[in-house]
């Protein structure tokens, strides 16, 4: 399941966290501590994370740093959120967003 | 920042008259390693001061200032090389008897060389100079760099400043093989979903600045505020125009530095509250 994860990396280190439960589009994943919602379903193989509402173009993760919103998602019923900066929690329920977002 | 290293913000390469004062004279030349840092960010960065043992970097007044080597100090320990983030420090090694020196540069890359590895030198500007042999390499991890040293001529001590692993085969991918211009166009404006051709043609139309740009397209009205769009638009407008983008007024920019909910502006609060 964590075959993409990052193990060997030329500088940093990074130590083996543990398992965190959580649901993308209704499908049980695992992440580990220390993760953001984007690379534990990165680590999970999911490249897709919704498509825009506009062009219906997939979208994915890309500036990493919480700048470019191409990684809003649906989180625990909150639209917007940018996945590649909200840190990971146990229970999350995570789903793909195809539009501007309904505020809950 | 002083105006004689505006071009290489420009074109990123460091000429002979940025180099001066950072290489020994000749006689310290012969007498060990010593240490060429070739960096030219005034920016708030020291890790090379503080790490150096020896004092051989010179103090700091303002922590923008450029690290010069005091080169009677400095022992070629390579502390600093291993702790520079922009990698611009090189550890040159011409005191030993014969034609061939060493250069220990910096590598971020997997996997790494071994010793007697031939490998190509490069340099500054990337291209290939010729095949030189690992001698040694200190492995990077926790935090420090790689450093890999290579035997070269003396005489090329100061041009190779990198090098690449030879490969036997070419790398399978290719992004021009995968990424057809003709077939799309790049996205310019991700959350608003507005691409390359839609910008150039609204260039060609005659609308010449972000904020006009920005009100027909919707680029930059998004919820990340122009911070992937902005500079694309203005490198666009200045191409069009001729002139350098200094020139160019950035458009309109206004807070929040980063989205936050309305519910949060509304009421006030802290952000982390929202989604504990």
């Amino acid at each position: 399941m964590n075959s993409n994860r990052i193990l060997e990396h030329p500088i940093l280190e990074f130590s083996e966290g543990s398992d965190i439960p959580f649901s993308f589009d209704g499908k049980e994943l695992v992440g580990k501590s220390g993760d953001t919602i984007a690379s534990a379903l990165h680590a999970a193989g999911v490249r897709v994370l919704g498509h825009h509402f506009k062009t219906g173009h997939a979208r994915g993760f890309y500036c990493a740093i919480g700048n470019c919103s191409s990684c809003l998602m649906i989180v625990n019923g909150v639209p917007n959120v940018r996945v590649c900066v909200e840190p990971l929690k146990a229970g999350m329920v995570v789903n793909s967003q195809n539009d501007r977002g309904v505020l809950p | 920042m002083k105006k004689d290293l505006l071009h290489i913000k420009r074109e990123g390469l460091a000429t002979a008259d940025d180099l001066r004062g950072r290489l020994p004279d000749e006689s310290t030349k012969k007498e060990g390693p010593y240490a060429v840092i070739e960096c030219f960010e005034e920016i708030p960065c020291n890790p090379c001061v503080v790490s150096c043992r020896f004092d051989a970097i010179l103090p700091f007044e303002d922590i923008n200032d450029l690290p010069y080597v005091d080169f009677s100090k400095c022992t070629g320990c390579a502390v600093c090389a291993r702790v520079c983030p922009g990698l611009a420090i090189f550890i040159v090694d011409e005191s030993m008897q014969g034609e061939m020196g060493t250069i220990m540069l910096p590598y971020e890359y997997l996997p790494l060389p071994e010793k007697g590895e031939q490998v190509m030198a490069r340099s500054r500007d990337g291209s290939e100079l010729f095949p030189a042999t690992v001698v040694r390499v200190l492995k990077g991890g926790k935090g420090k760099t790689a450093l890999v040293s290579l035997e070269v001529p003396k005489e090329s001590l100061q041009e190779v400043r990198a090098f690449s692993v030879i490969e036997d085969e070419s790398p399978a991918f290719h992004s021009s093989e995968t990424y057809d211009p003709d077939y799309e166009s790049p996205v310019v404006c991700r959350c608003e979903g507005v691409d390359l051709n839609e910008i150039r043609d609204l260039i060609a139309r005659g609308y010449k600045s972000v904020d006009e740009i920005k009100h027909r397209s919707r680029a930059g009205m998004g919820p990340c505020q122009g911070r992937s769009c902005r500079q694309i638009i203005l490198n666009e407008l200045a191409r069009d125009a001729g002139v350098s983008l200094d020139e160019f007024e950035g458009g309109s920019f206004r807070p929040p530095a980063s989205p936050i909910s309305m519910d949060i502006l509304a009421k006030g609060g802290e952000e982390d509250a929202e989604n504990s």
